[in-house]
This record gives structure tokens, sequence and C-alpha cells, in this order.
């Protein structure tokens, strides 16, 4: 069997929410050949040499939900694209990215299969998965594998790609669930935009945008920073008083954030590996000392550095003294204290999440249409929108590109953009499949209609089921805050309403199909046409927003398509909260020119 | 000639509001006189030729001071006053010389000395060598170009200011109002926008989101990857470091192979990181952002020369360079143009060298960048910046995160937008010169320092923060800390100095005699400080003027018999006045002076106060108070138990029974010091229930005054702590005690060995006259005089005692105040004049909690 082989026939990477998950993945389609015909208990040793170079392959649950359950599935026979998943991900997870999400699926063709593997960085993803291929091989045909270096090379490019342990500890606070915030890295350093647009906060390490330039200086420069702090009467080191009496000090670091302190450590060793939390001990004069030392220097995050006899004295009975102020401090000092959610709090108080409006729009026909439409309305209720979709690229007035920009690489140069008040994203299935979305979840998802026929063959989607997935997946990330806008006459889209988090407006030219009947009768909200006139329902009432022949955009041509778009921009426009004045202005002026 | 003292007066003095120096100096009598010096003056002068006229029968502190001024005036230096003063002592004057740098006056002093003593000695002076190692040094030491801007602009809005450091750090405003800059950089720019700023690739990569338009490139890895990058890209290209600055190892326009690989052998010299871009044709502006706007803009061209044929490259450069406005690094208008390597490689490629003679009117540019710090030129073009290029100069600023920043766009005309001219963006600065926009080399100036303040001190704002400054002879300490217990009930957090320590928001500190400048300007910079109230003593004045330029109150409690003559030069009351005065002189012009009408010396100085006047004296019909308030002015007085505060037909009363300290309106300069706080609190301007309140809830005790009036039970006796120590303030005390019902009356006393000997025995001779018993007591610290000394001079000022009956002398503070509780009896009252305030204090409260 010397053809054996396993094959990547391309890997596409998918930066955003997509069919599979929320989270952006590596799916590599793979060609395991001969492999189809010889699952995993019919290749002599494999099994074994595979879990002895792995052994934590056993902590993988797979099917069965428990530890041990993807070893029960080698040892029962499973196919070598579902091991390169498991593979894959535990050499990711030895990488330090434990328990990303996989998947492996058939493709129409025989022995090609899917192989989806979440991604941290797509460089690192690429490298566990040629790391795999290559172990999996040797493992097939008992030849020499050094798994050790292998981890090490992988350890030693995760350290060169991924995220420093400070900024990936504040990170990992903001997009929790509880604090819901999105990130974007914004350079192959560690500088991430968290928030989206006008409301993003920008950090590097553990330091916001607000650290101002100037303190930094200060902070760094021992000598006037202590000229500064002995203004204010904070206590210093005599630098001619270094004895090895002060060595045998106490070192202390506390951890100042906004003005508050949020955590303190007695640091062990010299490199800050040993560190032991004392926050609950710190005399409130010395908390008020480092704050104050931290305000005079003029940073908003900084690690006061005390050395004292017993930190929950006062400073000043035992010749406690400040002796450095850090700007970009270590925040691992501080592990059993929350810090990286202090920071975010501090960043994003009152449990704002720095979202703007983000609406993502797809579907077959009308989507561009829809997109400028909803962009007029929001810039009429005076805010700066950004504007990706099928012919280019806006901001606010003024087009910066030409051609179609409803792809992830635009509408992520919008969330970027700190100009814009909201963002209006076209998106194609094409783009969802190949690409993802470019917002984690949105305030407003719309679907304007599925062609459920149609076939995607670059992806291998050919089933109105598959179809199905792809669009629903601009329903799938609608905040619980937002609002689905769907097409209550597409069967396939009225059926998305279920999997929305948030709240389901409808549209349909008639309000008396039975979707829209019962939707209004749960007191969902519906456009519709009614009598020339388009109206907006609720439970309770009906208003008359228009009448379709004060409507411009559809000059005289009131076919199912053009009343598509005006019923899908409207109803959005309703979803965002925009006044029924603007509406109503935004429907008589708008023109596609 | 020997400097007997030397000092520097950092803020308003008693010379006025220049910053000086002032020299103490002894002149032996021969050397003196011009008349005794035949020829001096001519010497002098040959030596120096700009020294200014001379007094008549002038001498050699004259010539002192003349030089010294006029070696800094003509080392470029804006300094205008010198004075020469006499003493007592026929033999020892005063010199004081205006400096702008502390450093450049020293040197200039040292210079003058060296002038007259070779002067005198016949020997040589290279006056152009001292002049150049003045102005070297002033170059060196004195704010650059931009800061300077900015600090002019803020000075001329009346925003404080004070330089933290020898560099470009300044602070403006005070207290919580303050802010700060560092060159054309301010406090709230951002540490990652700057990091932003210097990473030109990922600068890039954020503009290109927010639709600016950037010269397309990447990053690049060896030189041979750079011809492959330049390729790519196709026509000229510009290769550069990825983080460098002020154009260093820059290369624009590169088009052949072996041009690339050479200028990525240049711009490797200065980083590791190498990008290559675009060439975008045009010239090169640059657009300074500030606060979301566009202030200014100016073309730059590089370095270069027009040929006349007849000159030689480097002829042409060395004539460029004798413009006296081009100097070696940024302190000038221009740089000199270096021809240095990148010049002789910018020639090659031009296929010219330093010896070519270029034909008329060639221009030949000498390097392919255009900052003035390698010699280059601006040309003013603000007023010709589309719309549309503004908004993305803006909008870069935006996205990269700088709220102060020059935007470096390449295109063929700033007049139309830029994505009709394949216009870009190349760069972000943070920190930009300010150079090329204040004088630019072509066109106008333009106010860009203003500009920076405007985006930090809002229109009506000017950093400063309500500054009450007070002094006196009597009474400060408790004056200072009732006005500053007023202010904080407006929940104002309040820094205070007095003579035991530094105050901010109720806590202390710093500890010891804080009355200075030094402890004044701590308050000042303190970032928790919303208002100051500052005791201002005779000796910072003196020594170095006052902490800060002006102020919005300055209180002068009484100057009366006076306190520390004959210390530093003041022999007598009047002087005293005139160094007290100093304060009232620096009130702002909308501010006010709270003056004793009562005391003449106070009253005098109404003359020099800008602001307006609140009298105050316990008697409204006293003279001054009097016409003060017959012309509708303000005046607080005494009115049938009652501090009146009155202003034409307004008045309002104040109770006395509701003033604790003032014990029912029987202690007299307490009332004295409520009528101040009253007057000082009326003068910033606060509610009157605030100022009642205050006035309520003050309590002259340990915590909160100490050392001041503070009274004691002890067996059913009454003690009176109190740190006074001058005729004055034991007359007040006497004053006080007696209407205080009492048996027997105790005094324990010591004395200051500085104070003069009629002073010590004074203060005596008033207690004999009120207490049956006086305990004398001496300490380890004598300030100078023998021991016995003291105690000798206090027993002397008891010799005509008319009530004394017992007297006697114990050495130690803590032994005299246990002698004296084992002498009282229930109904008795003691008097402690406390030396260290608090030690005895704690001693007093030890005794007190042992009964």
């Amino acid at each position: 069997m010397k053809s054996r082989d396993i094959r990547f026939l391309k890997i596409l990477s998918i930066r955003g929410p997509n069919i599979w998950t929320y989270k952006p993945v590596l799916e590599a389609w793979v060609d395991i050949g001969e492999f189809e015909d010889y699952p995993s208990n019919t290749l002599p040793g494999f099994v074994d040499r595979l879990c002895e170079w792995l052994p934590s392959l056993s902590e993988h649950r797979c099917s069965y939900g428990e530890a041990g359950g993807f070893v029960r599935r080698l040892q029962e026979g499973t196919w070598i694209g579902h091991i390169l998943e498991h593979v894959t991900l535990e050499l990711q997870n030895i990488a330090g990215m434990p328990g990303g999400f996989g998947r492996a699926r058939e493709t129409s063709v025989r022995g090609v299969y899917k192989v989806v593997v979440q991604t941290w960085h797509e460089e690192m993803t690429r490298a566990c998965f040629d790391a795999a291929r290559s172990l999996l091989l040797a493992a097939v045909e008992n030849t020499p594998f050094d798994v050790a270096l292998t981890h090490a090379r992988l350890r030693e490019m995760a350290l060169k790609y991924l995220l420093g342990s400070n900024t990936a500890c504040i990170i990992d606070a903001a997009i929790a669930k509880d604090r819901g915030i999105p990130a974007i890295r914004l350079s192959d350093d560690n500088l991430m935009q968290l928030g989206y647009g006008s409301l993003q906060r920008r950090i590097w390490a553990a330091q916001t945008d607000r650290a101002s330039a100037i303190a930094q200086g200060i902070a760094r420069d021992s000598e006037l920073r202590d000229k500064l702090l002995g203004y204010c009467g904070l206590p210093m080191l005599d630098p001619d008083d270094v004895t090895e009496e002060t060595e045998s000090r106490n070192h202390y670091r506390l951890l100042v954030v906004g003005g508050e302190l949020v955590a303190a450590a007695r640091i062990e060793a010299k490199d800050e590996s040993v560190a032991v939390d004392i926050t609950d001990e710190v005399h409130p004069a010395t908390a008020t000392a480092a704050c104050l030392a931290t305000r005079v220097v003029g940073l908003d995050i900084a690690g006061v550095d005390i050395l004292a006899d017993d930190i929950s004295c006062q400073l000043d009975k035992q010749n406690g003294v400040i002796t450095a102020v850090v700007e970009t401090p270590n925040l691992m000092v501080h592990q059993q204290r929350q810090v990286g959610r202090r920071i975010v709090d501090h960043l994003f108080p009152n449990a704002q999440t720095g979202r703007i409006p983000v609406v993502g729009i797809t579907g077959d026909g009308g989507v561009t249409e829809t997109a400028h439409w909803v962009t007029e309305f929001l810039r009429l209720s005076g805010k700066f929108t950004g504007l990706a979709c099928g012919d280019g690229l806006y901001f606010d007035n003024r087009k910066v590109e030409s051609g179609d920009c409803g792809n992830w690489n635009y509408g992520t140069k919008i969330l970027m953009n700190r100009s814009v008040d909201a963002a209006v994203i076209e998106n194609s299935a094409e783009v969802i499949l190949g690409q993802g979305l470019a917002y984690d979840r949105c305030q407003i998802g719309v679907v304007t209609g599925v062609d459920s026929e149609k076939q995607y063959s670059d992806y291998d989607i050919a089933t109105p089921e598959h179809v199905f997935k792809v669009f629903r997946s601009q329903v799938d990330v609608v905040l619980p805050s937002g609002v689905a806008v769907l097409n209550a006459a597409d069967t396939m889209v009225a059926e998305m309403a279920a999997l929305c988090d948030g709240e389901v407006i409808f549209f349909a030219e008639q309000a008396d199909i039975p979707v829209m009947l019962e939707h209004r009768a749960k007191g969902g909200r519906l456009v519709y046409i009614h009598g020339g006139d388009l109206i907006l329902a609720n439970a309770k009432e009906e208003v008359v927003l228009i009448s379709l022949a004060s409507i411009p955009f559809l000059n005289n041509d009131q076919s199912p398509e053009r009343l598509d778009i005006v019923l899908a921009s409207v109803a959005t426009a309703w979803a965002l909260g925009i006044a029924i004045n603007v509406m109503r202005t935004g429907a008589e002026t708008f023109s596609m020119n | 000639m020997i400097i007997l003292n030397s000092r520097v007066l950092r803020g308003p003095n008693l010379w006025g509001r220049h910053t000086a120096i002032q020299l103490l100096i002894n002149f032996s009598d021969q050397e003196f006189c011009f008349d005794n010096l035949p020829g001096f003056e001519d010497r002098l002068r040959e030596r120096f030729p700009q020294i200014g006229s001379f007094p008549p029968n002038a001498n050699m502190a004259n010539a002192l001071e003349l030089a010294a001024l006029g070696l800094q005036a003509q080392a470029g230096c804006f300094v205008t006053f010198s004075r020469t003063v006499p003493t007592p002592d026929p033999a020892v004057y005063q010199v004081i010389v205006e400096y702008t740098e502390e450093a450049v006056g020293r040197l200039a002093l040292d210079l003058a000395f060296e002038l007259c003593v070779t002067a005198r000695g016949r020997l040589p002076f290279d006056l152009q060598d001292a002049l150049s190692r003045l102005r070297e040094l002033d170059e060196e030491i004195r704010l650059g170009p931009s800061t300077g801007a900015i600090v002019a602009a803020a000075v001329a809005r009346g925003i404080p200011y004070r330089r933290l450091t020898d560099g470009s750090l300044v602070q403006f405003g005070w207290g919580s109002k303050q802010r700060r800059i560092q060159a054309a950089e301010c406090d709230s720019t951002s540490a990652i926008a700057e990091t932003i700023a210097q990473d030109k690739e990922l600068t890039k990569h954020l503009l290109d989101a927010a639709g600016v338009p950037v010269p397309k490139g990447r990053p690049v890895i060896d030189a041979e990857d750079a011809w492959a990058a330049a390729c790519e890209l196709g026509g000229p290209v510009v290769i550069k470091p990825r983080d460098g600055q002020q154009g260093k190892g820059v290369a624009a326009n590169v088009q052949s192979r072996e041009g690339v690989l050479a200028a990525y052998a240049a711009a490797h010299e200065i980083s590791p990181n190498i990008m290559v871009e675009r060439y975008l044709p045009g010239q090169d502006y640059r657009l300074l952002v500030i606060g979301g706007q566009l202030v200014a803009a100016a073309r730059r061209e590089p370095p270069h020369v027009i040929g006349d044929g007849l000159h030689t490259i480097q002829e042409l450069v060395d004539e460029i360079n004798s413009d006296p406005l081009r100097g070696e690094g940024h302190a000038t208008t221009l740089t000199k143009i270096r021809l240095d390597d990148i010049a002789m490689a910018t020639l090659l490629n031009q296929e010219l060298d330093v010896s070519s003679i270029p034909r008329k009117g060639a221009r030949v540019i000498l390097r392919n960048n255009a900052n003035l710090s390698t010699g280059g030129t601006a040309t003013d073009v603000t007023d010709d910046v589309h719309q549309d290029v503004a908004a993305r100069a803006v909008e870069a600023a935006k996205m990269v995160g700088l709220d102060l920043c020059g935007v470096d766009v390449v295109c063929e005309s700033v007049l139309a937008p830029l994505e009709s001219q394949s216009g870009g963006v190349i760069e972000v600065n943070a920190a930009p010169g300010l150079r090329m926009h204040l004088q630019p080399s072509f066109g106008k100036g333009r106010p860009v320092g203003e500009a920076i303040i405007s985006s930090m001190f809002d229109e009506r704002e000017n950093g400063r923060i309500p500054v009450v400054a007070v002094s006196g002879t009597n009474g400060k300490t408790t004056t200072v800390r009732l006005i500053a217990h007023i202010i904080q009930l407006g929940g104002k957090r309040v820094g205070m100095t007095n003579s035991d320590g530094v105050y901010i928001n109720r806590e202390r500190i710093d500890t010891g005699d804080c009355s200075g400048p030094r402890s004044a300007r701590n308050v000042l910079f303190h970032p928790d400080v919303d208002a100051a109230v500052l005791e201002t003593a005779r000796g910072g004045i003196l020594r170095e003027g006052l902490g800060f330029d002006c102020c919005d109150v300055a209180v002068i409690t009484n100057i009366g018999m006076g306190d520390h003559l004959g210390l530093n030069h003041i022999y007598n009351v009047e002087e005293l006045g005139i160094v007290k005065r100093v304060l009232v002189h620096s009130v702002a012009p909308h501010g006010k002076a709270v003056l004793n009408a009562a005391d003449p010396i106070v009253v005098k100085m109404a003359e020099v106060c800008p602001g307006s006047v609140i009298f105050f004296a316990r008697d409204s019909h006293e003279r001054v108070l009097a016409n003060h308030l017959a012309q509708g002015k303000q005046g607080v007085f005494i009115e049938g138990g009652m501090i009146v505060a009155m202003n034409g037909k307004k008045r309002h009363s104040f109770p006395m029974r509701d003033i604790p300290i003032t014990l029912n309106g029987t202690i007299m300069f307490q009332i004295e010091n409520a009528m101040a706080a009253i007057a000082a609190a009326w003068a910033l301007g606060l509610p009157w229930e605030q100022i009642q309140n205050g006035l309520a809830t003050f309590v002259s005790d340990v915590s909160t005054v100490p050392g001041r009036f503070n009274m004691f039970s002890y067996r059913g006796a009454t003690l009176i702590a109190d740190y006074g120590h001058n005729p004055d303030a034991i007359k007040l005390l006497v004053q006080a005690v007696e209407s205080i019902p009492a048996n027997r009356r105790v005094v324990v006393i010591s004395g200051a060995g500085d104070r003069r000997d009629e002073d010590l025995s004074q203060q005596t001779e008033i207690l004999g006259e009120v207490f049956d018993e006086v305990i004398l007591y001496e300490d380890d610290c004598q300030r100078g005089r023998s021991d016995g000394e003291v105690l000798m001079l206090l027993r002397k000022g008891l010799q005509n005692a008319s009530r004394t009956t017992h007297i006697e002398e114990i050495r130690g503070e803590f032994i005299a105040i246990d002698t004296a509780l084992s002498h009282l009896n229930s109904g008795d009252l003691c008097l402690i004049l406390i030396d260290r305030i608090d030690e005895s204090l704690a001693y007093i409260a030890k005794r007190i909690s042992e009964v």
C-alpha cells in the first residue's frame, strides 16, 4: 500500500462566524485516497503508536461525550480524516490553544473530507495540520517520528504568533459570555481592538489607548518619577540607602486600574514567576498611596512596586517605599484575581459592550439595494455609517472602493474605522461559506430571500438543507437584544425565525399569510402592504408609514422584487429603532443614485 | 570681591516679577569705586563695548551688575532688569540681575566677574568666546521652538506653567486642573497610538481600512526581496525603515535595481525592518492636525541648490549655509545642509558630485527628503488645503489615535482631493515639529501653539485653581486652617501649607516648616488639589521669591512690632512690610487683598494691590476702614457681638457666639483671625452659609491647629498651649488670658535664640504684668546663643514685673511642663508656650491622660 497518502486539496481560511461555528476555522479539503478503505482498526499497530505518541488524546470525548471516547472510536475503527481533525486539535492544545472546535465531514466525492479545525492563527493551524499529517503517516507506516521536536517547534511558533499572556488575559475577559465584547487583532503584535467602530478601544498588553506616552516616559525615568512622587509626599527609596537590610524586605506589586487598587501580590522571585496574592491584606493608606503614585505619573493602569516589611501596615510606620511605577505591568502575577475583567470594566464601564449597530444582510436578490437604503436611514438619523456591499465600500457619503465589497475584508475595515457609528454589511452565500462573517454578532440580521435550489459547487453545497445552513448563519449571530428581519413569504427564510436569539420582524407583501398572522398573534412585529400603503404593525396597532405611490424608488415598478426591497429596508429601519418621521423621509427620498 | 551669599529668585520677589539672581558681595575699599581705579571704566568698555551706561559715582558692584545683564542681552536673552543696592555695611552690596535661564544667568555673572577682574588687572578678555558660551548654553537649556511656542501661548492665556525637567516636560495649570506637555506631545497623547505611528506598515494598514489613500507596498526581508517588491509594484519606489525618524535612511523615487539595492543598504543602517512602497509623485506636504482639526499645512522642499553656471555645488551649499538663520540643530528656523553620504549618493544618482558646476537655473536636489532637520525648507500652504484633503488628514489622525500629529501627504497639489491625483498619506507623526508652521521659510506663520493650548484648555479655562496666600506676624496658621476648613466644606479638596506641614485634603504629607515656595509648588503640583491655601513666610520670599506667579486672595493678618527682625537684612517693621507686600503685589487683577486696616504697615500695602482690597478691623470707625466702607468697598468689622461683612448697603453678620474659637467673642486675636478668614472666603465668592458653617464647625484643638491656643483641662485647672514667640503674639495671648477667670496664673516660657535681645526681654516684660508665676526654661536648641543667655534675657524682662511673685529656671521643656503642672490647683490657669509643637503637645496629652 505504498500510495497511501493524505492530501490537502485546499484550505479555506474562514475568519468569522460560519456554517460550522461562531469561531474562525480553517476548512481543509482532504483527500484520504486509499485510506477510505482502511479505517483505523485495520491499520496494524497504528492506534497503539498514535496513543503512545499523543497520550493526551485519551482526554478527547468525541461522539461518546466522555474522556476516552475518541480512543474508543479509534479502536472500533474510524476514518483518517476524522483522526486528522483530532490530532490537529491535540497538537494545537499542546502548543497552548486548548479546547478548540473540530469537525470532519464527507463530501459528495468519495474519499474527500472537509476537516474543520478552530484557529487562533492561520499559520499556526496550517502548521498543525501539516504536523498531524506527517505524524499520522508515520504512525501508519511505523516509521520514526520525533514527537518532542514537533511539540517544541509548534510551541515556539505559538510564542511568535499568538497573543502574549497579558493581552490574552484581557481579551479572554472581554469576549467571555458575561461581557460579550468583540475583539479584532490589528497587528501581528499584541495590538487589539475591543468593540467596533467609534465605540472601540485599543489595548496592547496591559496598556490601554488611554495610557499617556508622556506618563510612560515619566514612569521609565526613575529620577524624574521619584522627583514627582516626592513632590506629593510619597515615600521613595533613597538611592544611597540600598543596603542588605532593604534586600531582605518584602517586594510587593500593587496593580492599580482606573484609580483603584485591583490586586496586590508579594513577589517571591525577581522574574515575577512566583507571587503570592495579598490583595486583601493591603493597608488602605498604602492602597491610596499606590493610586496616588499612578495618578501623579499620569497612568490609567500601573503596577506600583513597594518595598516594605508588612503590607498590612502603613508605609510610613515601617519605612516602606515605592520603588517603581510599572507602565506595562505583568498581569500574570495576579492570576488569582480577575484582573483582565477589571481592566475590561475600566475600558467599558457600566456594562458597555463597545458595540455599534451592525446590520448584516444576506439573501438572493435585492441585498445591495436594501443595504444602501438601510444606510440611508442610518445616515438620516445622524450616524456616520459604513457600508460594504455589492457595488462598493462607502464611509458616510464617500465611496472609497468600487466593485464587490460585500465580504469579510471590507466588513472588517468598517468595523475597524473609528469614525463609524453604524455598519451595514452585505454577505453573499459564498462569503459565508468561504470567508465567514466579518462580525461575531450583529444587532440586525436580514435575510431577503433564498433560492433554495441554488448550488454552490465550489463549496460542495448542493441540497436545500445545506443552503439553509448557509443563510441561517446570518440569523444565528443576531444578539439577544437584536432583531432578525426575515422574509415571511419565503418558506425557508421564515423557518429561520426559530433560530434567532433576539426578536423577529417579518415582512411580506401580504399580511394574511399564516406565518404573518401567527407571528402577530404572538405579539411580533410585521411590515406589509395594504391598500397601496406600507404598514408597520405590532400586536396592538397598525401604522401607515407611507403610500407606495410616494416612494420614488418604486418608480411605477411594483414588481415583487422591488417591493421586497422596500419592505426589507423599512423593516430593518424599524428594527434599528429609527424614528417614524425619519423612516418616512428616507422612504420618500431614497434612490439608488 | 567676596560673594557672601547667592540666591536664585524663581518667583515674584522683592524686586518685582522677574526671575533674578541676587548676590551679596563684600568689596574691599580700594577696589571698589571707579574713582579709585583710574582707567578702569575705559578698560571695561574696551573689553565689552556694549556694556550699558553707568550711573554717577559708579562702583564695582554697578560694573558687575551691568556686565552680567549686558552679556546676557548680547547673547540673545530677553533680560532688562538689574539693580545694585547698598546695605548698612558700606563694603557690602546686593547685586540683582534678571535671567531667563538660571544657568545662563549664573554663567553671565561668572563671566561678568571675570570681565571686571581682567579689566582691573589689564588682562585679556575674550568677549566672543564668552558670548558664544552663553549662546550655546542658552540654546541647550531653553525650551525648543515647539515647546516654547506652546508655553508662550499658555502664558498669553494666563495659564501658569512649570518646567518639570531640564528637557521639554512642562506642567500647565495647577493641582487637579493641571495638564502636561512634552514638546509637541500632550498628556492625552496615547502611547499605543505613538507605537502605531512609528510602525509605518501598521499605520498604512489602519489608514487603508479607514479609506485614507496610502501608497501600496510591503515589508521586505532582504535586498533581493526589496527588488522583488519594487518589481511587483512597478515604477519608482520608496525604500525606508519601518520605524524610522526624521527621514533617516529614506530613499525616494528609486527605480533601478542598483538604486534599490543601495537604498536598501542605507535604510538597513537605520533599522533591520525595511519597507518598499510605491513612490507617489508630487511634493511633500505636512498637515498638522490638532484635536480633530487641520490647523496648519506646509509644503516641504528637500535641500537643494540652484545652479548659476559659475559655482560648484559645494560652493553653492556653503553660500546657503552662511545664512545666519541656518543653525546646526532644531533651535533655529532652518538647519544647515549637510553634504554627507546620502547627499553624495543623491548627487551620484543625478550623475553629479560636489565639484560639479550646475548650469544656470538648474535645480539640484541634495536629498530626497524634505525634513527641516536635514536642511529642507517649508512653505506655508494652510489656506490652500482642499477640504477633502483636510478631512483625510483628520481621519488619518483619528484612525491612528493621535490627538496631535503631523500627517505627511505626497501629492501634486493640496488644492485638489488626493483621490483625484493619486496622492496619499505616507506617514503620521506623533510629536510633530512645529518649527515649519511657526516660522516657515516662506509664507505666514501659524498660531499652532495657541491651537494646542485650546485643545487642552477650554476657552474659559486657565488651569488655575483658587489660591489664597496668607502672611503676617501673628495668626497666620489659624487663619490658614480656618480658610482651608471653610473651602473644604464646599466639597473642594484643599492643599494647605503652613509652618507645621503640608496637608492635602486634611492629610499631612510633609512635616516641618512648610511656609516656603517649595511647599507651595508641591501643593500646586499635587493632582488631588482643587484649591490651595498657602501660608507664606518672609523667609521663602527673601530666599527664592513666591512659589506661584499670582494668587486670587492675599491675606496679611498684621505686621505689628514684627518678628525675626535683624535677620536677613530686615531691620525694622517697614522693611518687613516691604517683604510681605510682595504677596499683595502678586494678587491677580480680578483678585483681592485682605488687609488689616488697623495696622499702618499693612494698610500701606493696598497701594500695590493689582486687584481690590477688603479691609478688616475691630472698629468700623477706624479711619482707613471707615473711608473704605464709605466708598462702597468691602470691609469686615465687629458690631455688637457680630462680625459684619459690609459692602455698600449690603451687609452680612456672623454672631460670634456661633464662632467657637472666639470663646463667645472674648478672645480678641481669634476674632481677628475669624475676620480675616471671613474676608478671604468672601473674596473667593463662597456662599455665606458655607462661611458661617465653617466658622461654626472649626475647633481650635490639637488636631486642627496644633500649638495655636489649644485649651485643656487638668485637675480642674485650665491649660493653654501656644507656640507664640514674639511680643505681639504674647500681647494677644495675655489679652485672651485676662478674659478667662482664674485664681492664679502660671506661665511656662522659653525663647528662640535667633531673636533680638530686646524682643526676648520684651516677651517676659508683658507676661510679668499678668502672671503670678513664671517658669523659664531653656532647651538644647538655642539657635546660636550660649547656655544661659536666653534665660538671662528672659529674666531681665521680669525685673520690674508688677504681678509675678515666683520665678523658676528649668532645663528641658518637659521638666518645665512637669514643674508647672505640679504647682497647679483647681481653678488656676497655666499658659504653656511650647517650642517643639508636636512633642510637647503629645507630652501634655500624656500627662492629662494619666490623671
